[in-house]
Order: C-alpha cells, then sequence, then structure tokens
C-alpha cells in the first residue's frame, strides 16, 4: 500500500483543487481593491532616458532608495480580505495621521500573478473603492478616495494548505502620503483635477504658509525701520540691548564677563559680538544693503541669484555650485 | 488692577522666524518634457488645534498628508536674568511726522504732528523655537538642510516690526543644534516618516506699552497777525487764515533775535542784525531754544518773492550740522525742494564778448545749445549777429542762433538750471540770481530743531 501523504515536492492537483477553492472564497468574500503598479524608477532626466525600467532598479545607490517612481496608468482589479478596525487620529505637528491605520490585506497569489503579472511589492499603491469618502466636508471637491501603499509582503501563515504549499500573499499596507513618490499617481497640485489638489493639504498649506508671509511682512517689509512718513528720522543704532547702548570699539574688552555683547567697528559691515565660554562668538553683521533676503538670509545675493553670464560663446547662470565651476569640458567616456 | 495689553509680540516673532523658512523647496524630479519639477516645502505652526487639523483634512481620514513638510514651535520661554538692565530705565524720543494729506493719500516734505514717545525698559527673555522637517526620502532631506545650512552661520537677523521707535524689534535666530532624524537603526518593522529637527534660539525683549505724547518743546513760533476789515473777514479767518482783503494785511514775524543769515553754498553764516558777520556763535545763539540735532534739525528758507512770510509752500529745505567755524552751519540742501525749472536747463553761463562757439573752451554751435550771457554779444558771424543783451538766454536752431528768452521783456519768475554745474537761477526783478544762495532777512528763514 502507497503511503498516505498530501506532500508532493510539486503543484499537484491537490494544490490546485485546493488553490481553486480559496480563489472562489476571495471572489465571493473578498473586497475590490484597485492597483497602481510599480513599473520601476522614473529617472527620464538621467543617463537611462526613455528606457523601461524594470522593478529591480535602484535609483539611488548611495542612499539606496528609488523617489521617482512610474506607475502604471492601467488599474489593476484584484479581491483582497483585511480586517477593518477603528481609526484613532494621532495629532502631530504636521497633522492629523491615523494611529492604527496599518493594515494587513491578503490576496489570492495565482488569481493575482495572473491579473497584473506578478506579485504585489513594496511600493504598489492600493486604492480600496469601499473605503471612498463621498461625505466629506468641502463638498466642492471630489469624494476622496483611499489610497494606501505597500511596505511589505510576504506568504501569509493563514494561506498554507494542507499539501504545504502557499495560495495566499499578505501585504502590510500603511496609508499614503502626497510625497515625491506618488507623484505619478496624485498628479500636479497645480492641475485642479488631479488628486493631489483634490485630497492633500498641500496647496492649503501653501496657503496658510503665504499668509503667514504677508502677515510677516506687513509687521517688517525691509528688515529696516521704515521711517519714511518721519522728518529726517535718523535711524537708531539697533537694539541689541534697549536702553543701553552696546559698547563699541576696534578690540574686545579685556575681562568680559559671560553673555556681553560688543560691537567691533574695524569690521566693514559693523559686527556684533557675544562672549560665551572663553570666545567671543560671532553674532550679526549690520549690513545695510536692499532686500529683505540679502538683510536677512545669509549668502542671500548668492542664493538668490538669477544672473545671466556670458563668456566666450557661451551662456550660463551665474550662480553655480561650488563642486561643477569651470568643470573639465571634455566629453567623458560612457562607461 | 492691571489693564488689559497685548501686543502680540511673541507671535511677531514666531512670524518672522517662519518667514525665514516659507522660500524653500525642494527638487522632485522631471516633467515628461525633461523639465525640473519643484515644490514648496509649507511651512505651519505646530502645535495646531484638533479642529483645524481636521478642517485641514477635510473630516475625512482618507486625506492625504503633504511631505515634505516644515513645523515649528516654541520649545521654551525663559527669563534670561543676564541681559538684564536697568529694570525702571525709561527713554524718551521726539517724532517728527511729515504732514499728511488727507485729501491725496499722502506724505508732504514739511512737517507735520510731532510727538513725545516715552518707551519703558523690555524684559529680556531667550525664545527656543524648534523647527521640525518631515521629509519622504533622504534626497529631499539634504536638499532642505543643505539649505539651511548656509542660511546661518550662525545667526541672522529679523525684525518683529518695522517700526522705527521698537527698540527691541532688531534679533537675532541662532542655529544651535540639529537632531538628524527621528529614526533610529536598525530601522526595525515600521517605517515612520523621517523628521529632522533643528533647534533655534532667539533673545528677544517683551515690552509694556509705550507712552505717545503731544510733543510739548516749542520750536518753531509764527505770528501771522492780519488785519480784518469786515465781520466776515474775522468769521473765516479761523478756518482759511486768510482775509479777503489783501491790501489790508500786515504781518508781525517773530524772528531769532531779528538775526539774518548768509547762505553761501552749503555754509550758513549767522550775521547780525544788520547784515554784518560779527562772528556770532551759533551753538551759543541756539542754546536756549533746543538741542541742534545733526541731520535731523533743519533750516528752512523762504525766497524773497514769496508772498508774505507766512507762506511756507516755496520753502528751500535742508539739514544742519555745527561747522568747525562756530559762526558757520553745514547745509545738506534736499535738492527736492528746490523751486522746478520754467525754462529749458542752459549749457553754461557766459560772457560772448570772450567766447565764441568753436572758439576759447566753448564747443561748436550744435542744434539745441542754450547760453545764458553775462554781456551784450558782439556782432561776430560766430554768433550769428543775434544781438543779445546780458542775462538774454540764446538758442542755435542748427543755422542760427536766436534769443529764447528776452530780458527787455521778460517779467515773471523764471527758474533755468545751468547744467555745467546743476546749480539753478530764478528770474527776479531783472536779474538772474541763484535760487538760495544770498542773505536772508529776518522772518524769511527758520531753524527746526
Amino acid at each position: 500500500m502507497a503511503r498516505l501523504s498530501l506532500w508532493r515536492n510539486h503543484k499537484s492537483k491537490d494544490y490546485y483543487f485546493i488553490d481553486s477553492a480559496v480563489k472562489n472564497q476571495f471572489e465571493i468574500g473578498g473586497t475590490g481593491v484597485y492597483v497602481h503598479k510599480y513599473l520601476g524608477p522614473d529617472v527620464s532626466d538621467q543617463k537611462i532616458k526613455n528606457k523601461d525600467i524594470p522593478e529591480i532598479t535602484i535609483q539611488d545607490v548611495v542612499f539606496m532608495e528609488n523617489r521617482d517612481r512610474k506607475y502604471e496608468t492601467d488599474i489593476y482589479e484584484l479581491r483582497g480580505v483585511y480586517q477593518v478596525s477603528d481609526a484613532d487620529f494621532d495629532l502631530s505637528q504636521f497633522g492629523l495621521f491615523l494611529q492604527t491605520d496599518t493594515i494587513f490585506i491578503t490576496f489570492h497569489i495565482n488569481d493575482m500573478i495572473a491579473r497584473m503579472g506578478r506579485k504585489l511589492m513594496a511600493g504598489d499603491v492600493l486604492e480600496l473603492p469601499h473605503q471612498i469618502d463621498d461625505t466629506a466636508l468641502d463638498t466642492t471637491k471630489a469624494p476622496v478616495r483611499k489610497f494606501y501603499v505597500v511596505q511589505d509582503a510576504s506568504k501569509g501563515q493563514e494561506g498554507y494548505s494542507p499539501t504545504w504549499w502557499p495560495h495566499i500573499w499578505r501585504v502590510k499596507c500603511v496609508p499614503l502620503t502626497d510625497s515625491q513618490e506618488y507623484k505619478g499617481i496624485l498628479g500636479d497640485p497645480n492641475d485642479p483635477n488631479s488628486i493631489s489638489a483634490q485630497q492633500s493639504t498641500l496647496n492649503t498649506l501653501l496657503d496658510i504658509t503665504d499668509a503667514i508671509v504677508a502677515e510677516a511682512e506687513s509687521n517688517s517689509p525691509t528688515v529696516t525701520p521704515l521711517t519714511q512718513h518721519l522728518v529726517n528720522y535718523a535711524d537708531e543704532t539697533p537694539g541689541w540691548s534697549p536702553g543701553q547702548p552696546v559698547p563699541i570699539g576696534e578690540s574686545f574688552p579685556l575681562e568680559p564677563n559671560q553673555g556681553d555683547l560688543y560691537i567691533r567697528n574695524d569690521f566693514k559691515p559693523h559686527r556684533l559680538f557675544q562672549y560665551r565660554g572663553k570666545r567671543w562668538h560671532r553674532m550679526y553683521d549690520n549690513i545695510d544693503t536692499s532686500t529683505w533676503t540679502s538683510k536677512t538670509i545669509n549668502a542671500g545675493g548668492f542664493i538668490n541669484n538669477e544672473n545671466v553670464t556670458a563668456i566666450g560663446k557661451r551662456e550660463f547662470d551665474e550662480r553655480q555650485a561650488l563642486s561643477k565651476i569651470v568643470t573639465n569640458r571634455k566629453p567623458k567616456a560612457d562607461n | 488692577m492691571q489693564q488689559f495689553f497685548y501686543d502680540q509680540q511673541v507671535k511677531r516673532y514666531l512670524e518672522q522666524f517662519m518667514r525665514l523658512f516659507a522660500g524653500l523647496s525642494v527638487r522632485m524630479g522631471v516633467d515628461k518634457d525633461g523639465t525640473e519639477i519643484f515644490q514648496r516645502v509649507p511651512i505651519r505652526y505646530g502645535d495646531t488645534s484638533r479642529m483645524v487639523a481636521h478642517i485641514l483634512s477635510n473630516n475625512s481620514e482618507n486625506a492625504l498628508n503633504t511631505v515634505p513638510m516644515i513645523s515649528v514651535h516654541i520649545q521654551a520661554f525663559n527669563m534670561n536674568a543676564a541681559r538684564r538692565n536697568n529694570p525702571t530705565y525709561q527713554d524718551k524720543v521726539q517724532v517728527y511726522e511729515k504732514r499728511y494729506n488727507k485729501d491725496l493719500g499722502v506724505y508732504e516734505s514739511n512737517t507735520g504732528d510731532t510727538y513725545t514717545v516715552e518707551r519703558y525698559m523690555p524684559v529680556p527673555y531667550d525664545l527656543e523655537v524648534v523647527c521640525d522637517i518631515c521629509t519622504s526620502n533622504t534626497d529631499q532631506k539634504m536638499q532642505i538642510l543643505e539649505q539651511l545650512a548656509v542660511a546661518f552661520n550662525p545667526g541672522v537677523n529679523i525684525r518683529s516690526s518695522g517700526n522705527v521707535f521698537d527698540w527691541s524689534a532688531l534679533t537675532y535666530v541662532e542655529m544651535t543644534n540639529v537632531q538628524w532624524s527621528n529614526r533610529s537603526l536598525p530601522v526595525g518593522n515600521d517605517e515612520q516618516l523621517d523628521f529632522a529637527t533643528v533647534t533655534f534660539l532667539m533673545p528677544i525683549w517683551i515690552n509694556p506699552p509705550a507712552k505717545v505724547k503731544r510733543q510739548v518743546l516749542i520750536y518753531n513760533i509764527i505770528g501771522s497777525i492780519q488785519t480784518a476789515t469786515s465781520g466776515y473777514d474775522l468769521d473765516t479767518f479761523p478756518e482759511t487764515f486768510t482775509t479777503d482783503e489783501p491790501t489790508t494785511k500786515s504781518y508781525l514775524v517773530l524772528t531769532f533775535e531779528n538775526y539774518k543769515i548768509d547762505v553761501e553754498g552749503d555754509k550758513v553764516y549767522l550775521l547780525d542784525q544788520i547784515g554784518r558777520n560779527v562772528g556770532a556763535d551759533w551753538l551759543n545763539e541756539i542754546k536756549p531754544y533746543g538741542e541742534l540735532r545733526p541731520g535731523v534739525s533743519q533750516l528752512r528758507l523762504r525766497p524773497s518773492e514769496s508772498p508774505n512770510p507766512g507762506f511756507k509752500d516755496d520753502d528751500i529745505i535742508g539739514t544742519i550740522v555745527y561747522d568747525e567755524d562756530p559762526n558757520r552751519l553745514h547745509f545738506s540742501i534736499d535738492r527736492n525742494t528746490l523751486p522746478a525749472d520754467t525754462i529749458n536747463m542752459v549749457n553754461g553761463i557766459i560772457d560772448p564778448t570772450k567766447h565764441a562757439p568753436g572758439q576759447g573752451s566753448l564747443p561748436h554751435a550744435a542744434i539745441g545749445q542754450r547760453y545764458l550771457l553775462i554781456a551784450e554779444t558782439p556782432d561776430i558771424p560766430e554768433w550769428s549777429n543775434v544781438g543779445a543783451k546780458a542775462n538774454d538766454i540764446v538758442q542755435f536752431n542748427g543755422t542760427n542762433w536766436y534769443i529764447a528768452f528776452n530780458s527787455a521783456t521778460e517779467q515773471e519768475l523764471n527758474i533755468v538750471t545751468n547744467a555745467n554745474t546743476m546749480l539753478k537761477y530764478k528770474w527776479v526783478d531783472g536779474e538772474w540770481i541763484d535760487v538760495y544762495q544770498g542773505i536772508y532777512k529776518e522772518g524769511y528763514w527758520r531753524l527746526y530743531l
């Protein structure tokens, strides 16, 4: 009598019988899941321009990350099963994040491969159509769709049949953010019909940023005292220490106290120092130039520079990274 | 009980602080045409209310939180005893506002309201502000931090207010600490968004309210007595300061010891009552009236052709400082207050008997050349036998010289600029005189200390 055993070192008819039953279970009881399939890094500005990049390519081998991602424009529909849980909001300095919104969805492996050509992998974006929110606060916007991104994927323990062959793929998903990685799905925030414009907090936060800047500008437009409405008003000495002027001179006091301020007038422009520990620390240069940025931001004239220089027959931006100035122009070998 | 006051002082410092980061962008790959995409990084105050957070997320857990993003919050607010000055110190500033023209909505050049501002010693605090930078990948983080890293070396200065009298508006923001990441290695089984935390120190001052009072110092008295010949004149005078009877007006001008002054270029000499320079000392003479403030105190010259000594619209104004010579003030004229030209500039003032076009120092005649003459032109072809007299202005039309300004017939006040020296001259009583140099009698000059 042959030994009774369900184990085979190949996928037997038992396996396919069970696999069919598992697939039916997903078909009948699973929820629809839309898959935005990750295709590979979108590095069309780099050397591999206009080539199809397979999913196995690593975009940045230094930081080991794929930040510019290309997604299939066609959407695949799978059936998945997951446990719905209550959402608790975690109010952070960056907004509301769902504390318990990491979900684990299971899919039928063979059905998944048959439909989309491969198993789900980290970086694939899932959309749960049954979670769409068509009763959000802003009724002028489209219903808010629910996106997750796959973070990890592996075979689920519940998917092993008595044949010891797996049938289920389990993916760990976290809510999507409107970030660089998913621009291919979310679209241009400047396009009012894009998902980013409709669902992301970006445009609202940029409006808030602009409002903060506008209020700050109204309070202090130029970082200089406003005296246009006064008669020959001479600017006051900078008020580092109201009521008691900061000592000024060409050399530091010999026996300073901790925290003492001192202005060196042999520096052009005059420079404020503070005594801390055993050193005089440079604090501020009394720069009197024209714009808020050049007064405020260190090296503002170098950073905010759109001048174009023409040298020889070449025209190029005046602002250049130090590491790229007057580099060897000879062509380099491709490999 | 203490009365309420609130000037949003910490809020204003925070706004300026956030302004520092509001212009940051990150590169987000390229579009399908190969053009680089840049996205601004939003910044906001981190300690938001739950309600606002839900409004921002559209009251839906499906909302997409944007990344990258910068969030700012106050970590500490400590009194700094080391920076404390005399706690009861009070300071006074005299303020001269320009006259505001309500109808036109503009400030005019002459003095309007004057104020005394009293300020009380503010209290020193150190504000420690934390800036959290949320990024979705390392390259993005590097982009933001590299931009920040050069902006602070170690600090930048900000003003919480543009008000010139806010003596504590200026402060600096110093980067004191950078925590590279909130994540640790190994990452483990949960991947979180990456936060870099940068800490900044802002030494600030919190001020009590100031006192703004009507200025009690008297710098200028103008007495204007007019004679009214009817009851109507008396009724309208308080509003108009004029009467309908110009012929019956008389003026009583209260002057500075009836002194005269002599203005020569940028020098002002003090003369006695009969116009002699006896070496009078400006410092001694001004002392009873107040202090001359360099760059602020003004000398106002009233042209002699003004309709009356009370008419100040034509005042020529400049600032004054003491000179090495006690009898002399240095006068920095505000050229905007000089009268506007009524006739076109002349190329120079010349003696036509000594110079002719193309001879001596004069260039060859060219269309549009104009000269003001100090003598009659000789009958020579170089001057086209124009027959111009002294004080005439002649102009070349391409063929001949002709008289553009006939001093014999011109009666009106005219102003012209000598393009050679940029000095202005006026045509008054049959002669050209400098528009402001000369001797000013009592009532026609004023000091605003």
